[in-house]
């Protein structure tokens, strides 16, 4: 078995307008040595609009800002964000993940959990935060702590009194605002350093496993749906912020969107600049199967200190088109690349509302590929009907969401297909009991 | 435990005013559900009410649906029964239909306009006339008796006596 991140399930509740938990399964019940995810990488979440999808992904996106942004919970615009994304009624946001780690001898699963809560001053900070971790080799092993935060406090460390001692130290006052895998991983030259003595190489190296799997994900979230501009906007009104600084602000979510987009990063360390251009032609060549006639994508590097600062052109020989101006459908797919080529060698990608501006033939073959050829997990949420007739050869592969939140996988009913039973209301707490006459009466005077 | 109702209409999906009156029925007097799912069966015309492509309808849709229990539902105008015998046979043998089906029977005396609108509506304005219904919100000024009635008579349904079976009152 080769080296793999797999991520099994995940529970969330407190999100936009899921109150109570959902979970989604991506891996069946039992998992012991022989685990195979071959025929559980894609996943596709069906739902009524306003059933809660996007909430799942915007929920994804906390876990991993939380992990591996460094003051995430600390910025104002955080805050603000998750004042209105939290839902209103909890005030309570809870993430809860198994994760699987595979070498060649050994398969380990983490279980991370965490609840977010308003403190006297109403600011979102972390409740609690748990990890544990157990042998995934044996179904019936049982997970053991490695650490247990509590308000704000170090409850519970499995590792060594010395590691304790050191950990404590520069956690304290801390894990309000900021998790436990994040201190620890960007503290690692004060508390892991090997041959001290309060080194603690287990702890260490199960901290270095789980901190790779929000490295390891790629949330991709339309722009609609990641509220900076709303936030901004609303900035704009309450403060009248000046120019200079609405400009800057804008530039920071053109940096954030190149998280998701990274092929088309508008700043370009040097050092990573030939691998930047590999990209860019593998991005050509996936462009090339939508668009024949382009020859290149040209790169407009202008040097700037340490960086480039870089801007795509995609040549078709005979006229050249900046990136911004080519169709939405290709803007999309340039957005997309990273994510897919994440999936594809062994990342865990979520996409939300993936069939927006994609052809339905394009889309269902992308899909395709990931099912037979992917390495890594491809979680979307879609509208599109099509993409059930691929999936639903594959297992745990089709989630619907209905308006309460329940969510519903989809299983085999004889010669059924899933289309037809969910376009028809005949998925469980999912009816639609909409008619074309519900729209009599509703429009003009 | 989830139901599916399946309303059996004697219209078609162009001429479905029908359904409007019901749905605003539904949404007006009734708790929303996700366990209720409302399929619905264009008879076309009265007479075909056991016509083998609306039974064919009703089985596929009830094997369809296996989340729950199924109950298919008649609703028809009871039309002049009173002065044509025709309708009047028409109107007992449906009757008789549902009984032996285990089916239930919503009346609409004598159409669903005289019920909803408390008078005749000529065929050429019956859509407006649902638009206005819905647009307007008259089902706000119904009166529960005149919709849950347990005898034919005019102006009268017994609509809500069936619907009160399986959905729960707001």
């Amino acid at each position: 078995m080769a080296n793999q991140l797999y991520l099994l399930n995940l529970t969330v509740s407190g999100v936009k307008c899921i109150k109570e938990d959902v979970r989604l399964d991506f891996y069946k019940k039992t998992i012991d040595k022989n685990f195979n995810p071959d025929k559980y990488r894609v996943k596709a979440i069906y739902g009524e609009n306003g059933s809660g999808k996007s909430a799942l992904m915007t929920a994804v996106k906390i876990f991993q800002d939380l992990v591996i942004e460094t003051n995430y919970l600390m910025e104002s615009q955080t805050q603000k964000f998750l004042d209105e994304i939290i839902n209103k009624t909890t005030h309570r946001f809870r993430f809860a993940c198994e994760f699987l780690i595979g070498t060649d001898k050994r398969l380990v699963i983490f279980k991370y959990s965490f609840c977010l809560g308003k403190n006297n001053n109403g600011l979102y900070e972390i409740k609690s935060e748990v990890l544990k971790v157990k042998n995934g080799n044996y179904p019936n092993d049982k997970y053991q702590t490695l650490f247990e935060c509590k308000e704000g406090e170090l409850i519970y460390i499995s590792c060594i009194e010395k590691a304790k001692e050191v950990i404590e130290k520069v956690t304290t006052n801390l894990l309000s605002m900021q998790s436990f895998i994040y201190l620890y991983i960007t503290n690692t030259k004060k508390i892991a350093v090997p041959q001290k003595d309060f080194f603690d190489e287990d702890f260490f190296a199960y901290m270095m496993l789980i901190s790779f799997a929000p490295l390891f994900m790629n949330i991709y979230i339309p722009a609609e749906d990641q509220h900076e501009l709303y936030f901004l906007q609303r900035r704009l009104k309450e403060e009248g912020v000046e120019q200079k600084e609405l400009m800057d602000n804008l530039f920071a979510i053109e940096d954030r969107w190149n998280i998701y987009a990274s092929v088309s990063e508008k700043y370009v360390v040097k050092t990573y600049f030939k691998r930047y251009k590999k990209k860019v032609n593998r991005l050509a060549q996936f462009i090339k199967i939508f668009k024949p006639d382009l020859v290149s994508i040209d790169i407009d590097a202008k040097e700037n200190g340490e960086v480039y600062v870089c801007d795509l052109n995609l040549n078709y020989g005979d006229y050249i088109i900046n990136k911004e101006f080519e169709s939405t459908g290709i803007k999309k797919l340039i957005r997309l690349f990273d994510c897919f080529e994440s999936a594809s060698t062994g990342g865990i990608v979520f996409v939300d509302e993936m069939d927006a501006n994609l052809n339905d033939v394009y889309l269902c073959k992308l899909i395709e590929y990931f099912m037979y050829y992917g390495k890594g997990q491809l979680c979307f949420t879609t509208h599109n009907l099509d993409p059930m007739n691929v999936l639903k050869e594959n297992r745990n592969s089709i989630d619907f969401l209905s308006s309460d939140n329940h969510l519903v996988p989809w299983t085999s009913r004889g010669n059924a297909s899933p289309e037809n039973c969910y376009k028809n209301g005949m998925i469980e707490d999912s009816p639609f009991n909409i008619d074309a006459t519900d729209f009599v009466g509703i429009f003009g005077e | 435990m989830a139901i599916q109702m399946i309303l059996c209409l004697e219209t078609n999906k162009r001429a479905n005013t029908d359904y409007i009156y019901m749905k605003e029925t539904i949404d007006y007097l009734y708790q929303k559900s996700n366990q209720v799912k409302i399929s619905i069966v264009y008879m076309k015309t009265k007479s075909k009410y056991c016509a083998s492509s609306v039974l064919k309808e009703i089985s596929r849709k009830t094997k369809d649906y296996v989340q729950g229990e199924t109950k298919v539902i008649y609703c028809i105008d009871t039309d002049e029964y009173e002065k044509d015998t025709k309708h009047a046979k028409e109107l007992n043998d449906i009757q008789q239909f549902c009984k032996r089906n285990d089916y239930d029977l919503i009346w609409f005396c004598h159409d669903v306009e005289e019920v909803f609108w408390g008078k005749k509506i000529p065929d050429s304005a019956k859509v407006q006339k649902a638009e206005a219904f819905r647009r307007k919100r008259k089902i706000e000024e119904m009166s529960v008796k005149e919709l849950s009635d347990d005898t034919i008579k005019a102006c009268r349904s017994n609509i809500l006596n069936v619907l009160d079976k399986y959905l729960i009152r707001k």
